[in-house]
């Protein structure tokens, strides 16, 4: 029987069969039947079974019940008269329990994938969102990371320094602006097709393995390296930082890249520093020779000064030794330029008239060469207030110049004027009152680009050229609160303008009150290291009548003049050295000699005319001054007026 | 032999054990092969009571274990129970046993089952089929521990549930087993074939494993596990992901052969991704994708390494892994269809959907490779013919 009709009691309706106990097997395996005598004991013995089951359970009853007991469980309450009916009859009912159980089953696998889909479902929306979150997140990562590489771009793009990117057969993979400006390749349409190679000279190419091989080997390499200019040819020195550029997965290197400064300029100053040391060396070398030579020169001409003293002028000798007094006079001058350029200086100035002043450099500089020069008369040009040395050098300087832009001959014109500048006018100059000289030439011109550099120490377009004259000059005029410009034509000639501030006096510079050379007494200490200039010093004060005493330093000066106080026979005055080699020189023995004697009458002497102490000697407590070399002349007129009490 | 297949979707586990007694009691098995849904789970009692009492015998070994639905010759389900008798008329000596304790040692606990197992059937294993608590086992660590005790071939699986991967059991004899790894054991002449494929194809560049402790795989190529994936994938890893998308596991550098790894668990924190099985430090990994039509293809290839073009075989278990029908979702039919179509439409089949396979290689010249534990992928065996 497909569904088991059971029964609990031994007087079961007719087709049912009696269990005292039911069994898993009776009850779970479809819908049955159970009759009891109660629901109650049915109830009881159904529960042991478990759950799922299906089931009917007939009980006797005095009417017809039917009503639910369970979840698919039953109650049906028969009266007896229909007991017998019962095996017929409810089979059909179990029939439909079992539809409704298996209906009951599907429900429930139903609901389980209904629950399952809507696990799926959230599943998929929470990885969904997920995936949104993590993919905006990437967006976003990705704009910050392009709007930084667009900054860095713009860096490297913009940067001053040359930025490019290569690989390792040396094609071009990037080149930045700085870059193509440098290497001559703006032109270039793909530098892809470029490789370094050809931006190197041949001789760099080993050099090049070689720098390969150690990038390849550390990672970077940092040096000197020279390019070549793709256009042009040109040499470029750089300083370059190259390093390898790697795949961040696989960390193996795919590229170089460098970045590299052109050093061209820092090359340019170092050769230039080297050269200024050089000169330097030099000049301290010429300083130091003209010392020695501007003493020398003090002996010659003390000695042909006291030689001229003692023959008639008018006479071959007196000639001679007037020329002889000349060219050391000449060789002074030379002496002072170079020590001029070892030290520069301080002008000594005085009232001049610049017309001489020009004339007298105009003969100098162009004796002898195939240049001519005109001078264009002034009339009524202001008197200046320079140092005449110093201005002549500026005017020998610029008039050599011209003669070597004309070297096939030509006209240098000279004019001058006054001028007087107010602040219309674009000069660097105060306001005021200037006189105007223009040396003109007839020469190649100067080239636009050159004309800002031409002032600038080192530069020059000579081969043999040191780049110091105009500079010099520049500095010069710039000392005596003047300006030096320059105008030029390519092809056509270029002129010079010299302004210098106008005197206030009308006259020019007279020598002082005119004291004759003549006989003097009293006595008088010659204070000098060389001996040579002690002696012809000594010997020209006493040609002159005067008794001397000398000293080799200051310190013997102090003892002698110290001792000479002491006994009642002081000296009259000092004649000092300005520079004692070893020893105390001039400027300190005159502040001790004060000490000793405040009314110490002290004549500096020195080679270095332009020396800030010679140039103002009695601020540093000197009442004299008579530079090196001198004449008998010139000695005796500085002690005469010192003695006399003149200035 | 005999064979015979039967299913149930009854929701009352005893009737459903009934109908499955049954159905299979006109083969007198001596052995009945077990899987049910774990939506059976409070009620495996009622399960076994129900086959027993149906089928009449208490000697009939009953070995199985739960999974996320079944394979039957006449279904495919997401839940009920399916069973496969097994007669050998007395041929076969048949022995299963259980050891507990796979979540701590999944090697000493599968390695002592085999020993015991092996032992009684008089030390000659001609036929065997292991399940574990997919739920806790260590994968690799229970085909270690059985290839350290058989030198035949076998298969079998991980347990599973209804893709919570929370809990699953093993089914031995009326005992539902939790963290334990079972095997049932056969001697005597079985005729039977085995062979696996998957259909994943790995993509991207690989990276090696730094870091791993069990099944916990923390650091892959310099980064975490799921940074790992989240870049070769191109997303991030997903629940809708765990089970489905597989690391191909190189077993020694330059060799083009693979197992697959499923993801069970994403640690958020840490980036970790706990997998089915373990994976050591140093084995070099690449994601594997594939397509559904990939996935279903592999049945045939599985098929035909079978006995080499002539499948044959009087039975079939299919244990297929549940991320395979995860991705397939309307088309996991196809897997068994397939299999009908090749051994027969009405070919005694049951299995389940698993949280891993453990299965051979067929190779070309029939013979064996090693048993490797597998994911995503589809193992059968066919018994008999």
């Amino acid at each position: 029987m497909k569904y088991p009709l059971l029964s609990l009691v031994e007087n079961s309706p007719p087709g049912f069969t009696f269990k005292p106990c039911l069994s898993k097997h009776d009850v779970r395996s479809g819908p049955f039947a159970l009759y009891s005598d109660s629901l109650q004991t049915a109830e009881h013995h159904l529960k042991e079974a478990g759950g799922y089951i299906a089931g009917i359970i007939v009980t006797d009853s005095d009417e017809f019940v039917w009503r639910a007991s369970g979840f698919h469980l039953f109650h049906l309450g028969v009266p007896p008269a229909l007991r017998s009916h019962l095996s017929a009859l409810l089979p059909s009912f179990l029939e439909l329990l079992e539809m409704i159980q298996s209906g009951g089953d599907e429900n429930r696998n139903i609901s389980l994938e209904l629950a399952r889909t809507v696990e799926d479902r959230r599943r998929l929306a929470n990885d969904f969102a997920r995936s949104r979150k993590s993919l905006l997140e990437e967006i976003s990562e990705r704009k910050k990371m392009e709007e930084e590489q667009q900054v860095l771009s713009s860096l490297v793009e913009n940067s001053n320094n040359l930025i490019g990117i290569a690989a390792f057969d040396g094609t071009l993979v990037y080149m930045n602006r700085a870059g193509k400006k440098l290497l001559g390749l703006e032109d270039v349409g793909d530098i892809r097709t470029l490789n370094m190679g050809e931006m190197t000279f041949p001789k760099f190419q080993s050099k090049l393995k070689d720098i390969f091989s150690v990038l390849l080997k550390t990672g970077s390499w940092k040096g000197e390296a020279k390019y070549r200019n793709y256009k042009t040819g040109a040499s470029i020195p750089v300083g370059t930082h190259a390093f390898v550029i790697r795949d961040p997965k696989t960390d193996q290197a795919v590229a170089f890249a460098t970045i590299s400064r052109d050093i061209s300029e820092r090359k340019s100053m170092e050769r230039e520093m080297i050269k200024n040391q050089k000169l330097e060396s030099i000049g301290l070398l010429a300083g130091g020779i003209a010392h020695d030579f501007n003493n020398l020169l003090t002996g010659i001409a003390g000695y042909v000064s006291l030689a001229q003293s003692r023959v008639p002028p008018e006479g071959d000798v007196g000639r001679h030794l007037a020329e002889a007094e000349k060219t050391t006079f000449r060789a002074r001058d030379l002496t002072h330029q170079l020590l001029t350029f070892s030290r520069g200086g301080t002008p000594v100035k005085k009232t001049v008239a610049v017309c001489d002043l020009i004339r007298d450099s105009a003969r100098l500089a162009l004796t002898g060469s195939n240049v001519r020069c005109d001078i264009v008369p002034s009339p009524e040009l202001w008197h200046v207030d320079v140092d005449e040395g110093q201005i002549s050098q500026v005017m020998n300087n610029l008039l050599i110049n011209a003669c070597q832009a004309m070297p096939d001959g030509g006209v240098i014109q000279i004019s001058s004027r006054n001028v007087t500048l107010g602040i219309k006018e674009r000069l660097p100059l105060a306001e005021g009152r200037y006189v105007r000289i223009s040396v003109k030439d007839q020469g190649i011109g100067i080239p636009g680009e050159h004309l800002q550099k031409i002032f600038d120490p080192y530069f020059t377009t000579k081969q043999k050229g040191n780049g110091l004259g105009l500079a010099t000059s520049y500095a010069i005029i710039k000392k005596h609160d003047g300006n030096i410009t320059v105008e030029s034509k390519l092809g056509v000639g270029a002129t010079f303008h010299i302004f210098l501030p106008a005197s206030r006096n009308r006259n020019a510079s007279q020598a002082g009150p005119e004291v004759k050379t003549e006989k003097g007494e009293g006595r008088i200490l010659v204070m000098d290291d060389v001996e040579a200039i002690r002696d012809v010093a000594t010997n020209m004060l006493e040609s002159l009548g005067y008794t001397t005493a000398d000293a080799r330093d200051g310190m013997e000066a102090l003892e002698l003049y110290g001792e000479a106080m002491k006994t009642g026979k002081p000296f009259d005055a000092v004649i000092m050295d300005l520079t004692v080699p070893g020893g105390m020189g001039g400027q300190e023995t005159v502040k001790k000699l004060l000490r000793i004697d405040p009314n110490a009458k002290v004549i500096v002497s020195s080679g270095y005319s332009n020396d800030d102490i010679m140039a103002d000697y009695m601020a540093h407590g000197f009442s004299g001054v008579v530079p090196k070399p001198y004449t008998l002349n010139q000695l005796g007129e500085a002690v005469g007026r010192l003695l006399a009490g003149f200035p | 032999m005999r064979f015979k297949s039967v299913s149930s979707i009854h929701a009352d586990p005893y009737r459903a054990g009934a109908e499955i007694g049954d159905a299979l009691r006109e083969v007198v098995p001596e052995v009945v092969l077990l899987f049910a849904s774990i939506s059976y789970e409070l009620d495996f009692t009622d399960l076994f009571d129900g086959i027993r009492d149906s089928i009449g015998s208490t000697e009939t070994l009953i070995f199985g274990g739960t999974g996320d639905g079944i394979y039957e010759t006449s279904r495919v389900a997401n839940y009920g129970v399916c069973a496969l008798g097994i007669h050998s008329g007395g041929k076969l000596r048949w022995s299963a046993s259980f050891e507990n304790g796979v979540s701590t040692d999944s090697y000493a606990a599968a390695r002592s089952c085999a020993l015991k197992t092996l032992s009684q059937v008089g030390g000659q294993a001609a036929f065997a089929f292991v399940l574990a608590d997919g739920a806790k086992a260590d994968g690799s660590g229970i085909v270690a521990g059985v290839n350290s005790v058989l030198r035949i071939p076998y298969f079998g699986g991980l347990t599973g549930d209804d893709r919570k991967f929370t809990r699953s059991r093993v089914l031995l004899n009326g005992r539902e087993l939790e963290d334990a790894v079972a095997i049932l054991m056969a001697s005597g002449e079985l005729a039977h074939s085995i062979n696996a494929a998957g259909g994943w194809t790995p993509i991207g560049t690989s990276g090696n494993v730094e870091e791993s402790e069990g099944n916990s795989i923390r650091r892959i190529g310099g980064m975490s596990a799921q940074a790992f994936m989240k870049e070769q994938l191109g997303k991030p890893l997903g629940e809708t992901d765990l089970g489905i998308i597989p690391l191909a596991m190189y077993k020694s550098e330059g060799t083009e052969y693979f197992s697959l790894r499923t993801p069970s668990h994403l640690d958020s924190d840490a980036g970790a991704i706990t997998m089915f099985g373990s994976i050591d430090q140093g084995t070099s990994v690449r994601v594997c994708t594939a397509t559904r039509e990939e996935v279903i293809r592999s049945v045939s290839d599985a098929l035909e390494g079978l006995n080499r073009g002539k499948p044959g075989g009087a039975a079939a278990v299919v244990i297929s892994c549940a991320g395979r029908k995860w991705m397939l979702e309307d088309r996991a039919n196809e897997e068994v269809e397939q299999v009908l179509a090749t051994l027969g439409k009405r070919i005694p089949l049951v299995g389940f959907p698993s949280f891993g396979e453990i299965s051979p290689f067929r190779k070309p010249d029939g013979t064996y490779s090693d048993t490797f534990f597998h994911n995503v992928t589809f193992v059968i065996c066919a018994i008999g013919g």
